[in-house]
């Protein structure tokens, strides 16, 4: 075979992978990574129907100042729900770290206004295991009139206050 | 040098059928977080004939444990390369019938299968599921929510692997599978699922400690799957 076609074949077979890259991506984007044989993976979280006093994005302008374009609000209800799981998923993700900066990110979304996320970020200080950040929660919950929220993070703080199975000593024999 | 030359040219197609055909999917995988409270029996003691139990004592069994655990026990098997897993590694379950559970690294990339030691089986005595929603008679997808409920059993025993912890959770499990519309070109669509299991019940032991426990689990994924 000629370098000339050679050179040719591995032009077209670099552009087509290209461009299926670029196609692979614009579908994926909101898996967060994949595993091999390109498995989807995303959230822990299962409640995703969006809150209502969440805040949609802002229409989309378009290149005409003059001119926007309205989004309907079934495609926002749904861009909430795909930014919920992400966002779910994310703090999940950073529960399974043993880090500060994982544990102080995930606790800062116990302020955001949209409940659903707080209810992820709750799930995920459980998950991330710190038992210091118990009296904090207490505080927090303090400070939440909201009864059942109120309840749930004194759960997940008296969750955390138990010691973990793998400090059970054998039984002597 | 032609030899090469067609070497090279056989490669990068290969490379491109590779990516093309891994680009269709077969299953989500959904990420799964456990959530439980073990009563672990407390100790006895016998005085002029009277036996005394103490009060159980109540420990938390969550997913760190548990990844903490496998990483141990499928070392131990020799599936595995060290005896933990690196920060940020995480559980999931396959949505296909295979319902195997892996280990994936935080980037997403495949660690250790451990369905040996972790399983999930339906397990209702009749075997019934409750389903409502819509089901697409054609392409069998949900159009686009489909809920069901069934009773699952999770089972996890790393006794055949060095370990010393038996559990399982069994409960209602509510799954909800939304599918959006495939497209008529490609075949693609988007599927997104969701399981939940918040209030199991079931029985263990760990260390030779018999053990009651409580809990359930939580996982979702979604991805863009094709026909």
């Amino acid at each position: 075979m000629r370098p000339k076609v050679v050179a040719a074949i591995l032009l077209l077979a670099v552009g087509v992978l290209g461009v299926a890259v670029l196609i692979s991506r614009a579908f994926h984007h909101e898996w967060g990574g994949e595993v091999p044989g390109n498995l989807p993976v995303a959230q822990t979280e299962t409640n995703i129907s969006p809150e209502k006093e969440f805040s949609a994005p802002a229409p989309l302008s378009v290149a005409n100042d003059k001119a926007t374009v309205a989004v309907p609000p079934v495609i926002q209800e749904t861009n909430h729900a795909d930014y919920v799981r992400e966002r779910v998923a994310d703090l999940m993700a950073l529960a399974m770290n043993d880090d500060s900066n994982s544990l102080n990110t995930i606790w800062s979304e116990l302020s955001n206004p949209d409940r659903q996320i707080r209810e992820g970020a709750l799930a995920a200080i459980v998950q991330f295991g710190d038992r210091s950040v118990v009296p904090h929660l207490r505080e927090r919950a303090a400070q939440v009139e909201d009864p059942v929220e109120k309840a749930d993070i004194l759960a997940a703080a008296d969750h955390l206050e138990l010691p973990p199975l793998t400090e059970l000593r054998r039984v002597p024999h | 040098m032609k030899q090469c030359n067609k070497t090279i040219a056989l490669a990068a197609v290969l490379a491109f059928l590779t990516l093309a055909a891994a680009s269709l999917q077969a299953q989500t995988t959904n990420v799964l977080t456990i959530t439980a409270t073990a009563s672990v029996q407390g100790s006895s003691s016998d005085n002029n004939g009277v036996t005394t139990y103490a009060a159980p004592s109540k420990m938390t069994l969550d997913t760190k444990q548990i990844l903490a655990l496998l990483a141990i026990a499928e070392n131990s098997e020799s599936n595995y390369p060290s005896a933990t897993f690196p920060a940020g590694a995480k559980l999931v379950v396959l949505s296909d019938s295979s319902n195997d559970f892996m280990v994936l690294d935080k980037n997403n990339n495949f660690l250790v299968n451990v369905s040996d030691i972790l399983s999930a089986t339906s397990s209702g005595t009749y075997g019934s599921e409750v389903t409502s929603g819509k089901v697409n008679d054609t392409t069998g997808l949900a159009s686009t929510t489909v809920t069901k409920q069934e009773i699952v059993t999770v089972a996890y025993d790393d006794t055949g692997a060095g370990g010393s912890l038996q559990f399982y959770l069994t409960g209602l499990m509510t799954s909800t599978t939304t599918d959006t519309v495939p497209n008529a070109t490609t075949g693609n669509y988007k599927e997104t699922e969701s399981r939940t299991m918040t209030a199991g019940a079931g029985d263990g032991n760990s260390l030779g400690n018999p053990l009651v426990i409580t809990g359930g689990f939580s996982g979702s994924g979604s991805g863009t799957l094709s026909q």
